[in-house]
């Protein structure tokens, strides 16, 4: 078996873990994989109950990878992340205790419940892989990636993640509902999950329970995917399709800020996985159209005019892409 | 100029000046004190050359200080003691004299008063429509503003899209493709152009742009243009190269009734 096909079986033996446990979703483990062979990081953006945690924890133990998950809260704070400096008394010395942040995997959930400034110190560690404690700065673990979900901004108790913060996460994925068929399904499934027993008492699975603890894949394989998504052709044409999408989210009438360089590095980045997932060793426009709601939604924002006359994000990325051919 | 010795005001020097004032123009005298019981102005008739009126009276040990105001009706001196007379009845002969002048400023003649300064010409219909007036504008302009910027967007947007048709668009690029002679951003142009074409053809404007795409790359004509197209554009190192002039040829004479035709 060559690297080639080892990657795609790879792939698709995590699409299948991640399969026994959530119900269709399949554009959200593409987006997960393609953060993941990326080196981006993502927000997954849906209401409560889209099974998102879930999610990445199957993701995250498919892969065996190390895993944390921080619950964001309105009183965390950012060393309850990042970590800190604790005295020793018996030694009169300080110790390091480092955060959840040292990990591969990290699940920050519900991000926008947290107070900027902890969003800030975790969006500062994505950006430089590093972070700082005390006198110390120490290098996150490689790879790192940071899965944030958040629930939508119009909810209460939440605090909206700036532009600059956002512009950090290369994808932004928004959840849908299931369809009528899967939501059948996952209450088939729910019927299905059983109790466990634990001396004289017992308690009802839920699907954590059921996620398997045995990885399909190790830190190899990983690196194998990445290395192949790197391998990907990007051609003159493709980024001039890039150059121009960014380009027109600067000057259209109804954007007051459009994607930045970094959505377009995004673009390229993200449709390189995109391929290499989809069995291709070159990237086409669909990949680029595919990405383009998750890489430049979250950096647009339209002016007074636009959201005046209810228009939506989506609704001008669309007609731009449309102009476009 | 008579100095008063038996008449003292209340200023500083004690002395009554005789004034000049112009007629019909009121004048006061403040704290001017008169000997003797109280005083009060004597009643008017019809040929008075004064108009007196005594508007505060205060006890000065054994005589009275007085507030008076006077207006003069006729030119010439006139002695404001003898339009003054005793509220007992008794005589005013101990006053002394109170001179005042009175000056005409029109001629001795001169029976009519001066017609009046032409002024500004009201404005029309009033106050009250000119607040309605201001206040109609006030409401309109803001909705000539709204109209003017919609009518700039709407401009901006039309600039935005593609100022001509898909058969306008291509016919060029085809042309310079099957030459061999498409730059870079030309040969990009061409692809997002037929993307756009078939579109069109299949009726998919109201997809989203992945989903259309999905579409078309479903159709057994457009799925051959687009395989080849990658070969050309995409692949890092196509297997076979890619004969333009054929693959376009069916593109060549595209026109906009045609297109929609089909």
């Amino acid at each position: 078996m060559d690297k080639e096909e080892k990657v795609t079986e790879f792939i698709d033996k995590i699409r299948a873990r991640v399969g026994t446990v959530v119900v269709g979703q399949d554009q959200v483990v593409e987006r997960l994989l393609i953060a993941l062979f990326t080196s981006g990081h993502i927000l997954l953006q849906g209401m409560p109950g889209l099974a998102k945690t879930l999610l990445v924890n199957a993701l995250g133990k498919a892969i065996h990878l190390d895993f944390s998950r921080v619950q964001f809260t309105v009183d965390l704070l950012p060393a309850d992340i990042l970590g800190s400096e604790i005295l020793d008394q018996s030694s009169a010395t300080f110790t390091t205790r480092k955060g959840p942040v040292f990990t591969n995997l990290l699940l920050a959930d519900e991000i926008n419940r947290a107070a900027p400034k902890v969003q800030g110190a975790l969006l500062e560690a994505m950006q430089e892989r590093k972070v700082t404690l005390g006198d110390e700065t120490y290098r996150l673990p490689v790879p790192f990636l940071v899965i944030a979900t958040q629930n939508p901004i119009e909810q209460s108790g939440t605090f909206e993640l700036p532009e600059a913060q956002l512009d950090r996460f290369m994808l932004c994925h928004r959840l849908d509902y299931p369809d009528v068929q899967e939501e059948e399904e996952i209450l088939k499934r729910n019927l299905g999950l059983g109790i466990q027993k634990e001396g004289q008492g017992a308690v009802a699975n839920t699907e954590f329970d059921i996620v398997s603890d045995e990885p399909v894949g190790g830190p190899e394989d990983l690196t194998n995917a990445i290395d192949h998504t790197h391998r990907v052709h990007v051609s003159e044409v493709f980024i001039k399709h890039v150059v121009e999408l960014v380009g027109r989210t600067r000057t259209h009438p109804s954007i007051e800020l459009g994607g930045s360089p970094r959505a377009g590095i995004a673009l390229i980045k993200g449709a390189r996985a995109r391929a290499m997932i989809h069995g291709r060793n070159y990237a086409i426009p669909d990949d680029l159209f595919a990405l383009a709601e998750d890489v430049l939604l979250h950096r647009i924002r339209l002016n007074y005019e636009a959201l005046a006359d209810g228009l939506t994000a989506a609704n001008i990325l669309n007609e731009i892409i449309r102009e476009m051919g | 100029m008579i100095a008063l010795a038996s008449v003292s005001q209340g200023n500083p020097s004690g002395d009554f000046q005789p004034r000049k004032s112009p007629i019909g123009v009121y004048r006061d005298i403040q704290d001017l004190i008169l000997p003797g019981t109280e005083l009060e102005p004597k009643p008017l008739h019809q040929n008075t050359e004064i108009i007196l009126r005594i508007t505060a009276i205060r006890a000065h040990g054994d005589s009275f200080r007085y507030d008076l105001s006077y207006c003069g009706l006729q030119k010439g001196e006139f002695d404001l003691s003898d339009y003054l007379q005793r509220k007992d009845g008794s005589s005013t002969q101990d006053l002394a004299n109170l001179p005042v002048e009175f000056e005409s400023v029109l001629e001795a003649d001169r029976l009519q008063p001066n017609m009046p300064d032409a002024g500004k010409l009201p404005s029309i219909g009033g106050y009250k429509n000119m607040l309605i007036t201001a206040g109609i504008i006030w409401a309109i302009c803001p909705l000539i503003l709204l109209l003017v910027k919609r009518r700039k967007n709407k401009e901006s947007n039309s600039l935005v899209s593609n100022p001509e048709n898909m058969a306008d668009r291509l016919h060029p690029l085809i042309e310079a493709a099957r030459d061999g002679k498409l730059s870079i951003a030309e040969q990009a142009e061409l692809e997002r152009s037929l993307i756009g074409f078939w579109r069109e053809r299949l009726q998919l404007q109201s997809k989203t742009p992945i989903s259309a795409l999905a579409e078309i790359r479903q159709h057994e004509e457009a799925s051959q243009l687009f395989e080849q197209l990658e070969s050309w554009l995409h692949k890092p190192n196509p297997q076979s190269p890619v004969n333009l002039k054929t693959l376009l040829e069916p593109y060549r004479n595209v026109t906009k009734t045609n297109q929609e035709e089909h």
